[in-house]
Parts: structure tokens; C-alpha cells; sequence
């Protein structure tokens, strides 16, 4: 009996450890609602320390500067959750924040960029990081879905707003007015273009002002060397990214102006057919895996010309490195030829609501975004900084040798580009979309129809919600 | 004349299969010699290159690897065992025990085998963190210990143990744990052996519950301390992840091929007794 006994205790443990998988999680949202008020009180110490921003100072009330200057009342430890080479960056300036403030801890620790570890803390309340790096596309997502578990950085950002890039600033602002992220990086787009196959096939690079020519141009190396001018994902993880680099340029968005999905506007249209011309033509590359399969053809010398983001130029330099000095950069090409400056991609650092250590959040992410020695690290790391001030910096004037020229002096010029409203169910209506991109330049499927489609589907999951 | 044309056939679909199967691994382990660069140059890949030690010394500039295999040898192999221990007393409890509700509790631990990974995510995550075990090995260790799975392979073996022996040692006074280590599990070294090599082999693997489980890189296994190396929109060193690929497959290999002989044994020792 006493044997049967140990065996149903034993089997029960067993079981309840099965069953605790079960448990669905009903707290995905709503946690650390009570801390909101909280913040609103927190004292201003935006600046750190030797970041003079005199000329913007007029907003920026008195009590900012005077604390400003003795930050050594800042202890206690923070983590920050960061992914990639922008993680060493950060890693790098919390060495250098920590020696500015002795007795604070400042901890980076390494995520992957599809927020599979933040999920769970941000669901639960529990461990959350103090500092979180956030995609542009996705922090109004994370304020929409975990509202309240976001500080209020209006502090820092609002007396800045200015400084930096237009674009950066508008998608960390809360529907409530409130700034809860702190723009880091941006993605400014130029044409970077093989020189020697320009050269070859006599197209002059100064002659592309808008997309026409750069088809036309595209057409003629093709004739004359065989290369693509333009490579993309036709159908895949990736494909929408092309279409939203017109789309973006032109100031467009995925909706309407009553906030519904729209997926056919004028904007949009316009972009897709002039993909689809060059598909046509022939001067385009599709890039199934889009990544790995660019930097192949680029390799292979298959692939001459990137109108693509500032951060690709660290991938050209180490992934193609047998192409140095061969590669130009000039200014995007445009649909009406002027204004042309796009930005993809980009982050901001937002800070956990319910942190222990606020101050100290606040102190180091208003330093790693807007002190210039911070910023010549991020740049150095491959975070082009969206804090126009810190592009005085020697980093950004450094000429490189791989191009010839200095990358940071030509990128500060294109920093303007259009803000976008990426909505919070960014994911859901990008996911359509790429189903609607592969139908088209795959299938040949009608732009219109398959948009249509996409954004009605997309306007469901969402209703749904 | 006909067998050997089937044969042939055979052997031709079987080749053509193997080289499918293997021809990843060889590139893998041919990138790994190639510097950066040269592993999207296609014409070189076929060739072995000569960068491989500076391939891993890069590698080793970025991660403590070593480090890092420690972690996962510890957590795979420590998961094995406990899950070789618990799993087949389960089973043998469902097989060969009979209690109240037995089958009905039975089904519902098979029924638990439906419910997907990610749903008890948010659950695991606030219990371990209330345990304090976050961002230690036992936070990878402990989730997975009452693998449904297991005790259901491990009680389809028990039911074909004969009831005879068991209550024949029984008379002789043994007690359960006896009859269970003593008599028992030594004649299932088969089951044990299977077992054994999925468990550590999904451990090996195990990405998405370390990825949340674990901060810092000194407790990074093998899965996450290469997948944080191949994030989009960065700058991808491939080469050393390459390498750091090729030296993670040893353990899992050597494990395979030691226990592989055990496997074939157990079936062999099972057959003569009869």
C-alpha cells in the first residue's frame, strides 16, 4: 500500500509539473497600470553631462541643467535589453557612463531583434528590462498592447524635438501626446553604385535624378555588361521591403486618413508599377532569402547598384570586401527628381514604466542617444544617430577607405525624410501585404485586386483584435 | 538478374538521398575555411580554404564559446539523465501499476502533448522567475524534466515487461524501487537508449525557451550563442559562425555514435534471451 502511495505522489508531481504548462497566460496585458502616476513626478535630468545644446535650452526649464551637473547622485544597476553590434555599442558607452558615475551599474544584455524574450517579461510584469530597444515600426505596437508598462519620456525628448531627425521623433509620440521612446538610429537611403560598371556601360551617375532615369540607365547596363540594377525579394519574408521604399519616400503610409488599412492609394499604386516596370524590363534580381542572396550577388558581381540605407555600408565592407574603392555613393533617385531622402529602419530606447532605477534609466539613454562621444561610438557600430548635433563629431568626417569618401559626411545631409505613421498593427498589415507583393511579381497577379485583398484581410485581423 | 536491377535502383535513390542529407554539412564545414568574403564566392566553396584557425579565433573574440559548450553539455546531459530517471518511472508506474483513474490521468497527460510551446511561456517565465532561477542552467534543466513524450514511450515498453518476474521478485520480498532498478530497467536499455539520444539531442538544440531563459552570454548555450551572431540588418561575421557550427555538432555526434552501439546491444541482448 505504502509503495502504491509513493507511486501516485510521484505520478501526481509528474502530472502537476505537465499541467503547469497548461496554464494559459490570461495576463497578457494590462500590468503596471498603477505606475503611471508615478513617473509623471520623476525629476528632469535629461542631459548628462557636457552635451551643449545652448540654442534649444528655451524649453528645456531651468531645474534639467542645474541637477544636470552633478550626476554622481545616480546609483543603483539597470539593464538594457539590445540586439546585435547596436548592443556593443551600447555596451561600450555604459563603460564610459559608468566611469562619468561611479556607483551605477549600467547592463547590457544581448536579445534577438523579434522581441521572443520580451514578450514574455513585458506580459508578465516580471523581469522587464529597465531599457528596451524597440524598433520604429513596432514601439506603437508595444505601447498599444502593453500599455502602461512604458515610461513617459516627454522630459527628454520634448525640449530636443528639434535636434533630432524629424522622422525619428513622430513614432515614439503616444496617442496621449506623451513621448514614450528615445529616437537612436535612422536608416537615411543614397544610391551606392558600382563605379567601374557605370563607367563601363558609360551611364553617368550625376544624370539619375529620378526613377525614369535610373530605369533607363538600368536598361542600358544590362545591355552593355548583363548586370541588374536592382535586386529584391519577389515572394518572402522580406518582399515588402522594396515596395516601401517608394512608398516611404513619397511620405506614404499603410492607411487612409480615417486609420483604415489602405493598400491602393495613388501613393502606393505608383510605387508597385514602376517595381513591376523594372521587372519587366529585365534590370531587376529577384532575392528570395534576401539577405544572404544579395551579398552573393554582389559577390558575384551579378548585382551593381544599391539605393539602400546607410547601414548596409558596414555589410558591403566586411561581406564584400574584395569590391573596395569600386563602389560610389550619390543621392537617391526620386519620382519628381528632387527631395528624394527615404529612411529604413531605425530603433529608440524606451524605458520600462515600473523600473526601480528611473533616474538612472533616464540618465543613461538620454547619454547614449545624445552625447557626442556616445554617438561617435554608435556610428561606429553601425547606429547611424538621429541627434543632428553629434553629426559635428570627427567620426562623421572620417573619410573611409573602402568608398573613397566619408560616409558619415554624405548620410548627415540625408536625414530628412518623410515621418511615417506605421500605425500599431504595423506587423499584421505588413504580413498581407507580402502575401499580395509575391501574387504580384510572381503570379502576375493585378496590383489593384491583390492590394485590395491584402488590405481588407489585414482591416479583419485587426478588427478582431 | 531481376534482384540485382532493383538493387541497383535502390542504391541509386539511396546515394542520391545520402548526398541530399550530407552535402549541408560538407558545406558547412568547407565555409568554415573560407574567410567571409569568400564563402559567397561560390567557385571557392568547393575547395577546402585555410582560414579556419583564424575563422575561430574571431569566434572566440566575440563569445566565450568554450564557455559556452560547457553550458550545453551540462544542460543536455544533465536533462537527459533526470529525464531517463523520472520518464521511466512514470511510465512504469502507468504500465504496470493500477490505481484509480490511472488511464483517465494517462489520457490527460497525452492530451497535454496538444498544447503548443508557446502558450505556457508567459506561465514558465513569471514561476521561475518567482523561483529565482532565471539565467541559470536549471531555468533549461528543470521545464522539460516531465516530458509527456518520454513516459508515453517508456510505458509502451514496460507493458510488454512480463507481470510474472515482477511479482515473482516480489514474493522474494523486493521492493518496488528494487523490482524497478534492479530487474526492471536493465532489460529496457533499448527504450533508455532511444530516449536518451532524443532528449539530448532536442536539448542540444533548444533555442526558443533558452533564448528567453538566459541574459547573459557566459550561460548562452550553443543555439543561442550562434543564432545572436546571424540577427537581420547586422553585420554578419558567416565564417565564424560557420566554425562555431562545425564544433557544436562534435558532442552531439560523439554522443550519437556512443550510444548508437549501446542501442544496437540492448536489441541484440533482448533477441538471444528470448
Amino acid at each position: 500500500m505504502r509503495k502504491k502511495l509513493i507511486a501516485c505522489i510521484l505520478t501526481a508531481a509528474m502530472l502537476s509539473m505537465c499541467m503547469g504548462c497548461g496554464n494559459d497566460s490570461g495576463a497578457s496585458q494590462g500590468k503596471g497600470e498603477e505606475n503611471q502616476a508615478e513617473e509623471a513626478s520623476s525629476d528632469t535630468q535629461a542631459e548628462g553631462d557636457e552635451n551643449v545644446n545652448a540654442e534649444v535650452s528655451e524649453e528645456a526649464e531651468g531645474e534639467a541643467d542645474a541637477e544636470a551637473s552633478e550626476g554622481s547622485q545616480l546609483s543603483g544597476e539597470i539593464h538594457v535589453a539590445s540586439w546585435n553590434a547596436s548592443a556593443d555599442g551600447l555596451a561600450e558607452i555604459a563603460e564610459k557612463f559608468m566611469e562619468l558615475h561611479p556607483g551605477t551599474t549600467v547592463i547590457v544584455d544581448k536579445v534577438d531583434a523579434e522581441y521572443t524574450k520580451l514578450y514574455p517579461a513585458l506580459a508578465s510584469g516580471v523581469n522587464v528590462p529597465d531599457v528596451m530597444q524597440i524598433q520604429q515600426t513596432d514601439i506603437q505596437a508595444f505601447l498599444n498592447n502593453y500599455e502602461g508598462s512604458f515610461a513617459d519620456v516627454t522630459d527628454i525628448v520634448e525640449p530636443e524635438k528639434d535636434n533630432f531627425a524629424a522622422s525619428a521623433v513622430s513614432v515614439a509620440l503616444g496617442s496621449d501626446g506623451k513621448y514614450y521612446g528615445i529616437p537612436w538610429d535612422i536608416g537615411p537611403c543614397a544610391m551606392m553604385y558600382r563605379k567601374d560598371v557605370f563607367e563601363e556601360a558609360g551611364v553617368d551617375v550625376a544624370t539619375i535624378k529620378t526613377w525614369d532615369d535610373f530605369l533607363e540607365a538600368g536598361k542600358v547596363i544590362l545591355d552593355k555588361t548583363g548586370k541588374k540594377m536592382f535586386g529584391f525579394c519577389y515572394n518572402g519574408a522580406s518582399s515588402s521591403d522594396a515596395v516601401k521604399l517608394f512608398l516611404h519616400q513619397q511620405g506614404g503610409t499603410y492607411y487612409d486618413a480615417d486609420g483604415k488599412v489602405d493598400l491602393t492609394t495613388d501613393k502606393m499604386l505608383k510605387g508597385i508599377a514602376f517595381l513591376k516596370e523594372m521587372q519587366d524590363a529585365g534590370i531587376t534580381m529577384d532575392l528570395p532569402s534576401e539577405w544572404d542572396d544579395r551579398i552573393t550577388a554582389l559577390n558575384a558581381d551579378q548585382l551593381v547598384c544599391l539605393p539602400y540605407p546607410v547601414w548596409y555600408t558596414g555589410t558591403l565592407m566586411s561581406s564584400v570586401e574584395g569590391q573596395s574603392g569600386k563602389w560610389g555613393i550619390a543621392p537617391m533617385p526620386s519620382f519628381d527628381g528632387e527631395g528624394g531622402e527615404v529612411s529604413m529602419g531605425g530603433c529608440v530606447l524606451a524605458i520600462s514604466a515600473n523600473s526601480e532605477n528611473l533616474e538612472l534609466a533616464k540618465a543613461y539613454t538620454a547619454y547614449a542617444m545624445m552625447d557626442n562621444e556616445a554617438n561617435e561610438i554608435n556610428f561606429k557600430w553601425g547606429q547611424f544617430p538621429s541627434y543632428t548635433p553629434s553629426y559635428e563629431a570627427d567620426a562623421f568626417k572620417q573619410v573611409d577607405e573602402y568608398f573613397g569618401v566619408s560616409r558619415g559626411e554624405i548620410f548627415t545631409k540625408l536625414v530628412n525624410s518623410p515621418s511615417i505613421d506605421f500605425g500599431p498593427y504595423f506587423t499584421d498589415v505588413d504580413q498581407s501585404m507580402r502575401t499580395a507583393i509575391g501574387d504580384i511579381f510572381v503570379n502576375g497577379a493585378d496590383p489593384e485586386t491583390a492590394l485590395s485583398e491584402a488590405a481588407e484581410a489585414a482591416q479583419r485581423i485587426i478588427d478582431a483584435k | 538478374m531481376k534482384q540485382s536491377k532493383v538493387g541497383f535502383v535502390a542504391y541509386a535513390v539511396l546515394i542520391l538521398a545520402a548526398i541530399v542529407s550530407v552535402f549541408p554539412f560538407v558545406w558547412t564545414f568547407l565555409a568554415s575555411t573560407h574567410t567571409n568574403t569568400q564563402i559567397f564566392q561560390l567557385e571557392y566553396t568547393l575547395k577546402i580554404g585555410n582560414h579556419m584557425l583564424e575563422n575561430l579565433r574571431n569566434l572566440l573574440k566575440v563569445a566565450p564559446y568554450w564557455r559556452n559548450m560547457a553550458n550545453s553539455i551540462f544542460v543536455a546531459g544533465v536533462y537527459t539523465i533526470l529525464v531517463l530517471l523520472f520518464d521511466s518511472m512514470a511510465g512504469y508506474a502507468f504500465a504496470k501499476f493500477r490505481f484509480k483513474g490511472r488511464d483517465a490521468i494517462f489520457f490527460l497527460c497525452i492530451a497535454s502533448m496538444f498544447i503548443p510551446q508557446q502558450v505556457s511561456m508567459v506561465p514558465l517565465f513569471i514561476q521561475l522567475s518567482a523561483f529565482g532561477l532565471m539565467d541559470t542552467p536549471w531555468a533549461i534543466i528543470l521545464p522539460g524534466l516531465a516530458n509527456v513524450f518520454g513516459v508515453f514511450l517508456m510505458r509502451q515498453s514496460f507493458m510488454g515487461f512480463p507481470d510474472e518476474l515482477i511479482e515473482a521478485a516480489r514474493i522474494d520480498g523486493a521492493s518496488d524501487f528494487r523490482i524497478f532498478f534492479t530487474i526492471v530497467a536493465p532489460t529496457m536499455k533499448p527504450a533508455f537508449t532511444s530516449l536518451g539520444i532524443l532528449s539530448f539531442v532536442n536539448q542540444w538544440g533548444n533555442f526558443m525557451w533558452p533564448l528567453i531563459a538566459i541574459n547573459s552570454k557566459e550561460q548562452y548555450t550553443m543555439p543561442l550563442v550562434l543564432s545572436l551572431m546571424v540577427q537581420p540588418g547586422m553585420i554578419i561575421d558567416y565564417s565564424a559562425v560557420m566554425i562555431g557550427a562545425v564544433i557544436s555538432l562534435v558532442p552531439v555526434l560523439v554522443f550519437f555514435l556512443v550510444f548508437q552501439k549501446n542501442f544496437i546491444d540492448g536489441i541484440l541482448a533482448g533477441a538471444v534471451k528470448g
